[in-house]
């Protein structure tokens, strides 16, 4: 099973929570994890690790809220440790995770999944008037 | 002439860093120094994903870094520790720099005082706060601030709450 896994920093997570259950409802397969500014890097880690145990032999799409930053750097450790599993994916925005939350296409592979959020957060952005 | 500063951040390399500081003091190379991370690679780029190529950027041990800071460089240096104990290892190399920014560091298990801001703590120990007197007390100006645009606590205020 493909689930996705929301990481950010001091309620990043639960603001994304909030945003998308509003629109989309609750979703089975989302889950949301916050680096608090009383957690070192251990205590967050142990925390996604604890989360993970759960799910043993998934495919897991964590999405990071910014590139280099603590929590993306502990989603990327968790990639580089289960190659072909484990993707990260950075800076995604409402309609890319509407688009995960509503939408898990089954015949697209956890790297399709990343690329076309990736895909869809960029083809949400706009400018009006344009 | 290039300045060289020195952040104590438990976190590293992170957002703040890169995003605020790194500006803020017109930095051009990125001195981390973290055993641990300095020896596993995937770490090490997994870090540097993060840092724009305009920074010439290392994650070395404290024995590489003293390598390094003995270098000249063209401009500005921003070293990174993870705690207040790296520091005497190099207090020599970082005699003449600007300044110490005390960041952030998580709680230890002998960390019995707290410096807290808006965007984040700085938990020390006795040891910690030690070592940074003997530092300050040979002139180097050492304070707390998470970003350039939040409260500076300098050294001897903080002391002064103990």
């Amino acid at each position: 099973m493909k689930r996705i896994l929301v990481m950010g920093h001091g309620g990043y997570a639960e603001g994304i929570r909030k945003n998308i259950e509003m629109i989309a409802g609750k979703s089975e397969h989302m889950y949301y994890m916050d680096l608090t500014k009383e957690d070192d890097l251990a205590t967050f880690e142990r925390k996604v690790n604890c989360l993970l145990e759960d799910f043993p032999g998934d495919e897991i799409l964590f999405a990071c809220d910014l590139l280099g930053a603590s929590p993306f750097r502990v989603a990327a450790m968790l990639c580089a440790d289960h190659p072909d599993k484990y993707y990260a994916v950075t800076g995604l925005n409402t309609m890319a995770f509407l688009e995960l939350s509503m939408n898990m296409d089954n015949n697209l592979s956890i790297a399709q999944l990343a690329n076309r959020s990736i895909d869809t957060a960029k083809a949400a952005l706009a400018r009006f008037p344009e | 002439m290039s300045k060289t500063y020195v952040r104590v951040d438990d976190r590293l390399i992170h957002g703040q860093t890169i995003v605020a500081w790194c500006p803020t003091l017109s930095i051009k190379e990125i001195i981390a120094i973290d055993d641990e991370s300095a020896k596993n690679s995937t770490l090490k780029s997994i870090m540097k994903m993060g840092v724009p190529p305009s920074y010439n950027t290392h994650i070395v041990t404290t024995e590489e870094a003293k390598t390094l800071l003995t270098q000249e460089t063209r401009g500005n240096r921003l070293v990174i520790v993870k705690y207040p104990r790296i520091l005497p290892d190099i207090a020599e190399e970082i005699m003449c720099v600007e300044s110490i920014v005390l960041g952030n560091i998580a709680k230890r298990e002998d960390t019995i005082h707290k410096v807290s801001g808006a965007t984040g703590i700085f938990y020390l120990s006795d040891n910690d706060v030690t070592i940074m007197d003997g530092l300050t007390s040979k002139g180097i100006d050492v304070f707390f601030q998470q970003l350039p645009n939040t409260s500076r606590t300098n050294w001897a205020a903080f002391k002064k709450s103990l």
